[in-house]
């Protein structure tokens, strides 16, 4: 590698990251448009993009940065795994952490708390005549 | 740092590598802003109550082509940095303006977005699901107009000293700088939008 540091940025190096991050980015997009992963439970199809997306900066990283060359490469890549390890806890720690956080709000779980969810008797109109608008009924 | 090693690519190398390993620990202290807001995005990535979902205005068509024109303005700029390896300052210059344009287009295209969003109801002031969303892609945009505004100082560098040390020193920061835009990038398209339209 240190042979080649003065030419070390190439064509080639360049449209073989250009090309990958297109394919990357053109499966990620058209799973999701095309409906390719519709039958696909959430969790997994959560995966699958994340992995895509990890996929994708590891190649813009070895073809675009350049990192590996020049006299600062080993610095270059050991600090870019402190950072890339730090980031980590951050993301997962913090969502770990923090995605039950409406968990005794109304609506049970609380990710979602949408008022079709919660009162579908109320919102369509048809519902089968239960509690609530019998309720309301007599007042009008 | 290893002396003997850093004296001998001196030789090699016709720029001030200290400054750009430098640079690299300023784009890393970046990440960790980014990833801040991301962890933000993720936690608030349900919390809209009965305001406006992602899933309702989310057009997947519209971030393609963002997620393209940043793409290519990444090879584009590789491609001027082949040229500054070559000592070519005209073909240097024609490169960078074409990825300027590119991410001028991009910012404007944002913007749009921005403004298309606010009048169809989903502001940052709705719900934190739009606040972490408009801090998160606000943030990426700001950091794209501060590349665009650095590409100008450039091409006043340029026309004044013309490659010296000093300028191919910027020339490998800004590369560092927009090509982590773009990998930033690849995070906000999957997180946000694919993730959003599921």
């Amino acid at each position: 590698m240190k042979a080649t540091t003065n030419h070390g940025i190439s064509v080639t190096k360049y449209m073989l990251g250009f090309i990958l991050s297109v394919i990357l980015t053109l499966l990620a997009f058209s799973a999701v448009m095309m409906g390719w992963i519709d039958q696909w439970l959430t969790g997994t199809k959560i995966i699958f993009l994340l992995g895509l997306a990890v996929i994708q900066m590891l190649v813009q990283i070895v073809f675009f940065l350049h990192l590996d060359e020049g006299p600062d490469a080993q610095w270059n890549i050991r600090s870019m795994w402190l950072a890339a390890s730090c980031v980590l806890i951050i993301i997962a720690g913090t969502w770990m952490t923090m995605r039950h956080l409406n968990y005794n709000m109304m609506g049970g779980s609380g990710r979602v708390i949408r008022s079709d969810v919660l009162y579908p008797a109320i919102l369509s109109p048809q519902s089968p005549q239960n509690e609530r608008p019998a309720e309301i009924v007599p007042e009008t | 740092m290893s002396e003997p090693i850093q004296v001998e690519n001196h030789c090699i190398h016709d720029h001030d590598s200290t400054k750009i390993f430098g640079f690299w620990i300023y784009l890393l202290q970046d990440l960790f802003l980014f990833a801040t807001l991301f962890a933000n995005m993720a936690v608030f990535s349900a919390s809209y109550d009965i305001g406006p979902s992602g899933r309702d205005f989310i057009d997947l068509t519209f971030v393609l082509v963002e997620t393209v024109l940043l793409l290519v303005s990444s090879i584009t700029y590789g491609f001027a940095m082949i040229q500054l390896h070559r000592n070519s300052l005209v073909g240097m210059q024609i490169w960078m303006t074409v990825t300027f344009f590119l991410g001028l287009t991009f910012i404007m295209m944002e913007l749009y977005e921005f403004n298309h969003l606010i009048h169809a109801g989903a502001a940052p002031w709705v719900s934190a699901y739009w606040s972490s969303f408009f801090v998160l892609v606000a943030t990426h945009g700001a950091h794209v107009t501060g590349g665009l505004l650095w590409m100008i100082c450039m091409f006043v560098h340029l026309s004044w000293d013309g490659l010296n040390t000093n300028n191919r020193t910027r020339m490998t920061c800004l590369s560092l700088f927009w090509h982590f835009l773009d990998i930033v990038w690849i995070g906000v398209f999957t997180l946000v939008y694919l993730l959003g339209a599921l």
